[in-house]
């Protein structure tokens, strides 16, 4: 056994908290070793010395009064809860964890909650969208060939190629700012993604598009929501006057 | 001089009577508060002495004291009678300490907030009084071990009181202490070193004052 080795056993040698094996181990060393006989003299002076470590001598009339007190507030039974106390309690530490896990758990939930409502929500829209009757006021007499791809954008007014949907499936007559339209291409034709941007410019700069592409790749949702400008007055009477038109 | 005998006899010499004892318990478990008192006379020197070491002030071990006891009437039926009592009351004496010392927060120098006038009475009395120079050599050990003291961690400092002051073996103080027995050898290895570490900082800070 070396110095380091003995220096740290020394303060458990000298409250004989050693096993045998190693005291004795450690007790040949500090007979060598006159360093390490000091530091176990230093040890034990110590030790004697934490034990004068003791209080004052308490009275008799120091402990009757604590006895008292002690039975007074047994005999008061347990505390009421009040306010402050309750509130008091609310600022314990562990109580303060406790209520920020709850919290927490609590957000989460009405996170994955909300999260969950809006995939419903989408998937609500393909369903309506799948049940609606075709309209016979907006559909193409003559649907497009099969191979011929989508455009991307096109303005509102325009319907695209295929047949088209009105959300919902109603026959009324959609609101041309703000409709739903599904465009079923046959399953022959793969839909190739080629923006058409020919006709498309003026509106996109008015509009939002919004585009969701469904399981099934034939058929994608595009949503388009124009923004509300001063231009909607006069569109809306050259509607009126079409309506009119077709009337009579 | 006759409490710090008493209070360093081991557990066991003060549990004797154990079947009175235990009556006592259960007749205080069952709520009758003149058994319970007389558990708190036959165990109130203990606790008042522990927690005074644990928190080195009078006020603080007092309320202690009074918190530990109403803590032990509290939870009395929970005590097992194949059990020490005195390990469990002593159990619950180092939790309140711990509590009251974490809320005071003025642990650390408690030996600092001891008024003059209670210090010289707390190592006037308890000192021998053969003559004055041994006296007067007691009363500054005195003074320098509780300054040690109050350096030490809570747990450190109760594993030493508990293990060579009170003078309970290793594992008890382990049990009552909620720890392995590696880590209570581990804490009173580590109070020891820092006691000494003090003591002989503090000796040879006044060698050196002495020497100018």
């Amino acid at each position: 056994m070396n110095c380091n080795q003995a220096q740290e056993l020394l303060p458990l040698l000298a409250g004989r908290d050693l096993e045998e094996k190693q005291a004795t181990l450690v007790a040949a060393h500090v007979e060598s070793c006159e360093e390490c006989a000091h530091s176990a003299e230093e040890y034990r002076e110590a030790q004697h010395m934490v034990r004068l470590y003791a209080p004052p001598p308490f009275s008799e009339e120091d402990y009757a009064g604590m006895r008292r007190s002690v039975l007074r507030e047994i005999e008061r039974g347990p505390t009421a809860f009040t306010v402050p106390a309750l509130i008091g309690g609310l600022f314990r530490p562990r109580i303060r964890w406790a209520i920020a896990t709850a919290l927490m758990l609590a957000v989460s939930v009405f996170a994955f909650y909300f999260m969950a409502n809006r995939k419903n929500d989408a998937k609500q829209i393909v369903i309506n969208g799948g049940d609606a009757s075709p309209s016979s006021e907006e559909a193409p007499s003559n649907p497009p060939a099969a191979d011929q791809p989508l455009p991307l954008s096109a303005p509102p007014h325009t319907p695209l190629p295929g047949k088209v949907f009105k959300a919902g499936g109603g026959t009324s007559s959609p609101n041309k700012h703000n409709r739903l339209m599904f465009a079923r291409v046959s399953p022959r034709a793969p839909i190739v993604a080629q923006p058409d941007t020919s006709d498309v410019p003026a509106f996109s700069e008015k509009t939002t598009r919004v585009e969701i592409q469904t399981k099934d790749p034939n058929i994608r949702i595009i949503w388009f929501s124009p923004r509300p400008t001063k231009r909607d007055a006069p569109n809306k009477s050259s509607r009126r006057n079409q309506e009119a038109r077709s009337n009579a | 001089m006759a409490l710090a005998l008493e209070i360093q006899l081991p557990v066991n010499a003060l549990t004797q009577n154990q079947p009175s004892l235990a009556r006592l318990i259960q007749r205080a478990a069952d709520g009758d508060t003149a058994a319970f008192e007389q558990i708190m006379i036959h165990s109130q020197q203990r606790v008042m002495a522990m927690t005074w070491r644990m928190l080195g002030n009078e006020a603080d071990a007092r309320d202690a004291s009074q918190e530990v006891f109403l803590r032990v009437f509290k939870y009395l039926r929970r005590y097992k009678q194949d059990q020490d009592f005195f390990a469990w009351l002593y159990q619950i004496t180092v939790n309140v300490c711990r509590d009251i010392a974490k809320k005071r927060q003025h642990h650390r120098h408690h030996v600092g907030s001891i008024d003059a006038g209670e210090e010289d009475k707390a190592f006037e009395v308890a000192a021998p009084q053969e003559n004055a120079e041994q006296s007067l050599i007691d009363s500054q050990q005195r003074e320098l071990i509780a300054r040690a003291m109050a350096t030490l961690p809570d747990k450190e400092r109760a594993s030493i009181i508990l293990r060579d002051i009170e003078g309970l073996p290793t594992d008890e103080v382990a049990r009552i202490m909620n720890s392995s027995a590696t880590t209570v050898r581990s804490q009173i290895s580590s109070a020891r070193r820092k006691i000494k570490l003090y003591c002989e900082r503090y000796l040879r800070g006044k060698g050196q004052s002495s020497e100018l």
